[in-house]
């Protein structure tokens, strides 16, 4: 936990100072696994205030302090599915428009050497994005939750409330449909 | 579960811990806690509204079947006693009646 259990429920019996602190704690690190899941930087603080903004109403129906990192988890998944479906359904889901404001971040960036390791970071950010394209929405997250945010299966059952053994499968065929793709890139 | 190919899953893994070397946790802007109490209080206010709105509604329904029951069952019975709801000729034949009764004694032949 980045925060006591006391502020918790204190922001859960609608201490708004408590609230902040809160948000305050976890943001960073929330808006950093926003990031990585949906992939667009320009969008990521608009996610994050969705997710802050949902814990703020929901807040209240939190059983106890002790799942709270969890609750949280839970509302940036689907915060973060929400945003994915949009994207598809708006048909923006284009990786061009990563590229181009990485490359304008790149350009800005100073000196050879940290421009030269900008475009690796490019690099491995627009590949993960494509491979992560060839699965759906919901594994995507599932996999982005388990091997990038470093997540065990237990506490990704206490987010998804589905078993371990379900989630084992799920993990194990979107984990092949990626790594197919990713031999056939390479 | 096991992993079947072991130099592909290795790979993958690296490519995954780069992932998330190349995204690292970043920084809200300045902007990031004013706009979210705006969000806060716009929701906030958007919802005492749609109550003030539905208690509106359930008022205004509730002024029109009183109207319509005031205006369409009770006014109409208050307006029409028993005692006019005879006509003019009724009431004159009723009244002849009585006093042919009074006026003839019982049991009295012409």
């Amino acid at each position: 936990m980045l925060i006591e259990f006391e502020i918790v429920e204190k922001a859960k019996n609608g201490d708004d100072g408590a609230f902040n602190q809160v948000v305050q704690a976890y943001r960073k690190r929330i808006l950093g696994t926003i990031a990585r899941l949906i992939g667009k930087p320009e969008d990521v603080e608009d996610v994050g205030q969705e997710v802050f903004l949902r814990l703020y109403y929901s807040l209240d129906q939190l059983r106890a302090a002790e799942v709270f990192e969890p609750w949280l988890y839970r509302l940036t998944v689907n915060a973060a599915y929400d945003y994915l479906r949009r994207q598809k359904r708006r048909h923006e889901h284009r990786m061009s428009d990563l590229s181009e404001q990485q490359v304008v971040m790149a350009d800005a960036t100073a000196g050879g050497k940290q421009k030269a390791e900008e475009d690796r970071r490019t690099k491995v950010r627009e590949m993960v994005q494509s491979l992560l394209g060839k699965v759906s929405e919901e594994d995507r997250i599932l996999l982005m939750m388990k091997e990038v945010e470093g997540l065990s299966l237990k506490e990704l059952e206490k987010i998804y409330k589905v078993n371990e053994n379900a989630l084992k499968v799920r993990l194990f065929r979107a984990r092949q449909r990626v790594l197919k793709a990713f031999e056939s890139q390479e | 579960m096991e992993r079947m190919n072991g130099g592909g899953n290795d790979k993958l893994d690296a490519l995954f811990a780069q992932y998330r070397e190349a995204c690292p946790d970043r920084e809200a802007s300045t902007n990031f806690m004013p706009q979210l109490w705006g969000q806060i209080e716009a929701r906030r206010s958007g919802v005492s509204s749609s109550w003030f709105r539905l208690w509106a509604q359930v008022w205004l329904v509730a002024t029109l079947a009183l109207a319509i029951v005031i205006g369409g069952i009770l006014i109409p019975r208050f307006e029409n006693p028993p005692a006019y709801q005879a006509s003019y000729v009724d009431v004159l034949t009723a009244a002849d009646s009585v006093n042919d009764a009074a006026v003839l004694p019982t049991g009295e032949t012409e």
